[in-house]
């Protein structure tokens, strides 16, 4: 049948389709730098995109944000250094660009501070970073693919370390902080302290950003933690530990690492040799609020045959984000001369990705794009928590 | 409802501008729209399917035909020796032959395919529009699909500014 030659009248254009279907092909673009293109292609676009709520969960759960690359932080920590980034996905022009657009050389610090900025990053979440400066209680938040997205935190002016309870030994200090990130609006966030006094009071704190510019951190009241007659039982612990909550450590390899899977069900990963497993918590029946194992994937084959032959330790666990455990053939310190390789798997997909290997070694956190754009958002929650 | 040679059952679809067109039950069964209406006991006369005119029902009844699954149907009898993978790529290649058309009747055969709801020929007819988007400039974007900037400049400078990492 001919297509040629109607009548002009005929003529549609892509603006006559209706509302639904423009969303539905929306829907099928492959990444959210398409979506941001097509949003600025015309206003009609964008506010179709922005005013339908829906949509932006549908593509968020279609698309997941890529995975960049990974930051790793200086191995010793006398060393002055700041977190040094690896792209992952090397031959994605458009990860690349995306790379080459941000800053992932965090030339932010090293203009405030100077060849001596001492950096060290704390969580990486919703397109964030969340660096510490190693001498100070100073917090820095700042997103490396849009360079006017930076906010330092001094938390020495945060009363987090205020207690009336003068009798303890020492001064109370930070053990550990984090990011809270909402994938469907990527202009707030939150942050999560967790301060210490003494080894057994603790204080949870927490700012969010969409308290506005002159938020304040809401402190939780400090909460003594009962004393065990043995703090490190023989066997029950690992040595490495999951959380190394000793004055100026970092945050070590762990073997196990907890997460949520499947949207909110909470999740414990675990490295054991070459094997990587999880646990779920069981939600009901006898065993309610245990944990139980669910799957164990033997990656002894796979390792073998990327490195030629099986390292001594094992492997280890970095991250996890959603379903997909980060990890690495090789723990820190390791010999210079052996290759680390550094691989993702998806627990619910059991898919292997291997990343890149490196030689050189250190903890590292990964840095994903995040799901959402802020020029995507509707007016009313196009806020600004950076000066 | 008709009943022709071979015991196939036929359906007449109706279009607004009035033109007829007797097809195969298992072909009109290919849009789920259909399928309801049938297994709903809706369609004992013909169907009038509003809003698509003749000419682009003529082009979705055509794509039908070479997609509905051939068992049973003894004009496709040949393509029964056929490997499926062969026959899939011969699908493939009729769909992109298919697919050749100017713009206006693209975006027609998106409406019939969504009001139908055939998933393969959405799925077709949007991909074009698809790779559109995705692999052009938004100069081009809006030259190929005519669509009309109402960016300021200065707005459209801060958009691109601010979102660098989306415009290699």
């Amino acid at each position: 049948m001919a297509t040629n030659g109607q009548p002009a009248a005929a003529v549609a254009t892509i603006d006559d389709l209706p509302q639904n279907m423009l969303l539905d092909i929306f829907l099928r673009l492959p990444s959210l730098a398409d979506l941001v293109r097509a949003a600025c292609t015309c206003l009609p676009w964008r506010n179709l995109v922005t005013n339908f709520p829906p949509f932006r969960r549908q593509f968020i759960d279609l698309h997941p944000a890529p995975l960049l690359g990974l930051f790793f932080d200086t191995p010793f920590q006398a060393v002055p250094g700041i977190p040094a980034f690896a792209p992952a996905h090397r031959n994605d022009p458009e990860l690349v660009a995306a790379i080459l657009n941000g800053d992932f050389f965090l030339t932010t610090l090293q203009a405030r501070d100077g060849p001596e900025a001492n950096w060290s990053f704390l969580d990486a979440c919703g397109g964030y970073l969340l660096l510490i400066k190693e001498d100070e209680v100073l917090l820095l938040l700042l997103n490396p693919l849009a360079r006017w997205c930076e906010r330092f935190f001094d938390l020495s002016d945060s009363r987090i370390f205020d207690d009336d309870d003068d009798d303890r030994e020492g001064d109370p200090q930070l053990l550990y902080a984090g990011l809270i990130c909402d994938d469907e609006s990527p202009a707030s966030f939150g942050i999560f302290c967790l301060a210490a006094h003494g080894g057994f009071r603790l204080r949870a704190t927490v700012f969010f950003s969409f308290l506005g510019m002159g938020g304040d951190w809401f402190l939780s009241p400090w909460l003594d933690v009962p004393h065990h007659p043995n703090p490190h039982p023989e066997g029950d612990e690992d040595d490495e530990g999951d959380l190394v909550l000793e004055s100026g450590m970092r945050v070590g390899f762990c073997s196990s690492i907890l997460g949520q899977i499947n949207g909110d069900n909470m999740c414990i990963a675990y490295s054991n040799g070459f094997n990587i497993g999880f646990m779920l918590r069981q939600e009901d029946g006898l065993d309610a609020g245990a944990w139980a194992n669910s799957r164990v994937f033997n990656l002894t084959d796979q390792v073998r045959r990327k490195l030629g032959y099986l390292p001594q330790n094992g492997l280890k666990i970095a991250a996890m984000r959603g379903s997909i455990v980060y990890f690495t053939t090789s723990q820190m310190f390791h010999p210079l001369e052996a290759t680390c390789w550094f691989a993702c798997l998806c627990l619910e997909s059991r898919r292997l990705e291997w990343l890149f290997p490196m030689t050189y070694n250190g903890l590292f956190q990964p840095y994903h794009h995040s799901s959402w754009s802020t020029f995507l958002l509707p007016e009313n929650e196009r806020f600004y928590p950076f000066i | 409802m008709a009943t022709r040679e071979a015991g196939k059952k036929m359906i007449m679809l109706k279009s607004p501008d009035g033109m007829e067109f007797e097809v195969e039950e298992a072909v009109a069964m290919e849009s789920q729209t259909i399928r309801k209406m049938i297994e709903d006991d809706c369609a004992d006369t013909a169907i009038l399917i509003p809003n698509i005119n003749s000419k682009i029902l003529s082009r979705v009844i055509e794509y039908c035909n070479k997609h509905v699954p051939t068992t049973g149907a003894t004009g496709a009898a040949a393509s029964d020796t056929v490997a499926p993978a062969a026959l899939a790529e011969d699908l493939k290649i009729w769909d992109a032959e298919f697919i050749k058309v100017n713009r206006a009747t693209r975006f027609d055969l998106i409406q019939a395919a969504s009001y139908l709801n055939i998933k393969g020929l959405l799925d077709l007819t949007s991909q074009t529009t698809i790779d559109t988007i995705s692999d052009n400039s938004l100069e081009e974007i809006r030259s190929f699909l005519s669509t009309k900037n109402d960016y300021l400049p200065e707005e459209e400078q801060t958009i691109r500014r601010e979102n660098q990492w989306a415009f290699q």
